[in-house]
């Protein structure tokens, strides 16, 4: 019998997956910890599915090892999905069934669901379980999907894009099922283009693009100071090498008299540089997770 | 039973159960009751039937006409092969592959059971849905000998049935191996279908040219053999070569679906 190690729920080593010649995830090393919202970003085709997918074990990597609470994702297979709670992204369910069909199918297959939680899932989400999937809305049945993810309140939640089709109001239910999980210190694995969300709910981030991991940041506490962007007026400007040397600073645009600079983590030398330049104007920009993403992905 | 993924793979395709069962049982009864009035005629034609006929839907009667024999022409030696073929052909390639198309695998695959588990199911899922589709022709001759003069052997119509359950459960498990191994449902069904095709092809060649009889011991009809089992009683040897073979089938299905990318 394996015993699962809740401490580290996703831990990612190496993981690469080729289909023939072509590389859809290199390299990859991750870790979710216990009780982390980690979000998992990245443009179409950036390797976030395939990832999502091996984890599962619906695809096998082709180099590294995927570790689910220290149980090997391939040979532990089935041990760990006690465990875990999936939603896919464009998540096909059965027509045929009503939702309390579906629970309770799944529940068959070995989910251990909490019915009262799973009442108390559908008053929040407000849908009706008795209804006919196919008769559904596309954004009920992101409902009935989520509900079948969180319906044994697994200790690892995988979700794919899981507030499309929803509206304002059940996303915010939603963020809610997301934090009510994590104090009870579970762990949520949330892939999502939606950067406001991944913002809004995360504690962590990981960039992934072209198959590679490129960076991965702290959303809450240190994140807002891991990024920032200084509008800077000079009555006589500068060259901008003096800034592009400093190592801190990513990126440096002049417009008329105005430089803007943006500064990644420390910037002691960047303030120290810019005092010698005599500015007469200085603002600072809030930033945003979009920024970061747009740092990474435009070429 | 909605616990169970062999009771969803019928309940799903419970609509499709009931029309090929309720067409099974009514060409049962028609052929039932038609016996009375055509088995004269049916005397004169095999008396003057050419050798290629006897080819294509197995040995005629020497002499008279039984309900046995009648059935074996008419129903047992061609068209309940062929409809069952095509059935398990289907059930073959969308036991997994549907449910691989439609994306629901997902949702089976995340739970904590294992890929050999969802295989097994799924066959006897087939399994079922062939015995409910072969069980409807038997009850539909069983009902035909009380409503019509026809005093057939019930028990060697249900040994000719099974022949036929086992056939399509062969075909069905060669069709859902194609679509284990590969995931492509459009590969399995041609698969599937180029075996009973190429099957029947294989017997009629084998008994159509003396040089050619060794191929019959490579089709799936030689095995099945619906007439000669209506009259001399289950085959015993060659339920077990297809059981065999079924077994085989299931075990590459496994072997398949185990070892392969699921949802790319």
């Amino acid at each position: 019998m394996n015993s699962i190690k809740t401490d580290v729920p996703v831990e990612i080593t190496g993981f690469s997956k080729t289909y023939g010649t072509k590389i859809a995830v290199d390299r990859l090393d991750l870790k979710v910890n216990e009780g982390e919202v980690f979000g998992f970003l990245g443009p179409n085709g950036a390797g976030k599915s395939t990832t999502i997918r091996s984890i599962l074990n619906f695809l096998t990597p082709s180099d590294g090892k995927i570790s689910i609470f220290g149980l090997d994702s391939v040979k532990n297979s089935v041990a760990i999905k006690n465990h875990i709670g999936y939603l896919a992204g464009d998540i096909s369910l059965y027509d045929s069934m009503s939702g309390y069909q579906l629970f309770k199918y799944l529940t068959g297959l070995g989910k251990n669901t909490n019915w009262d939680y799973v009442n108390d899932l559908a008053n929040r989400l407000q849908i009706s379980p008795q209804a006919k999937i196919g008769t559904l809305s596309k954004g009920n049945k992101q409902k009935i999907g989520l509900i079948q993810a969180f319906m044994h309140q697994p200790k690892l939640l995988i979700l794919d894009e899981p507030t499309s089709g929803l509206d304002p109001l059940m996303k915010q239910v939603f963020y809610e099922m997301v934090l009510q999980m994590k104090h009870l210190g579970n762990s949520v694995f949330v892939s999502s283009h939606d950067l406001n969300e991944v913002q809004h709910i995360c504690d962590k981030a990981a960039f992934i693009k072209s198959g590679r991991l490129i960076a991965t940041e702290n959303i809450r506490g240190a994140f807002e100071f891991s990024l920032r962007r200084y509008t800077i007026t000079f009555p006589k400007l500068p060259e901008l090498s003096v800034f592009e040397k400093i190592e801190s600073v990513s990126e440096v645009t002049q417009d008329e008299n105005k430089l803007t600079v943006t500064v990644k983590g420390d910037i002691s030398e960047f303030i120290k540089t810019l005092s010698d330049q005599d500015p007469i104007d200085l603002s600072e920009e809030e930033t945003s997770l979009e920024d970061i993403f747009m740092k990474y992905y435009e070429d | 039973m909605l616990n169970y993924i062999f009771s969803i793979h019928i309940i799903s395709r419970w609509k499709t159960i009931v029309v090929w069962s309720a067409s099974m049982f009514l060409l049962a009864l028609m052929f039932s009751g038609l016996y009375d009035s055509f088995k004269g005629e049916i005397s004169d034609m095999i008396d003057n039937a050419p050798k290629l006929m006897e080819a294509m839907i197995g040995p005629l009667p020497k002499d008279t006409v039984t309900p046995e024999s009648w059935l074996g022409i008419e129903l047992y030696g061609l068209l309940f092969p062929i409809l069952l073929g095509v059935i398990a052909v289907s059930a073959g390639a969308s036991a997994i592959g549907a449910e691989e198309e439609s994306g629901t695998i997902e949702l089976i695959l995340a739970s904590p059971i294992s890929r050999g588990r969802v295989v097994l199911e799924k066959s006897l899922g087939i399994m079922i849905q062939l015995a409910i589709v072969s069980g409807f022709l038997w009850v539909g001759i069983a009902i035909g000998s009380i409503l019509f003069p026809f005093d057939v052997s019930l028990s060697n119509v249900l040994a000719a049935t099974a022949m036929g359950w086992i056939f399509g459960t062969t075909v069905a498990y060669i069709s859902m191996s194609a679509q284990a191994l590969k995931g492509r449902k459009g590969l399995a069904l041609g698969v599937g279908s180029g075996v009973v095709g190429l099957s029947y092809v294989m017997m009629v060649m084998s008994e159509l040219l003396d040089g050619l009889n060794s191929l019959k011991y490579i089709s799936l009809f030689n095995y099945y053999d619906g007439p000669s089992v209506l009259i001399n009683g289950l085959n015993e040897t060659s339920f077990a070569v297809m059981l065999v073979l079924s077994g085989l089938f299931l075990l590459v299905s496994l072997y398949g679906f185990y070892n392969r990318d699921v949802g790319i």
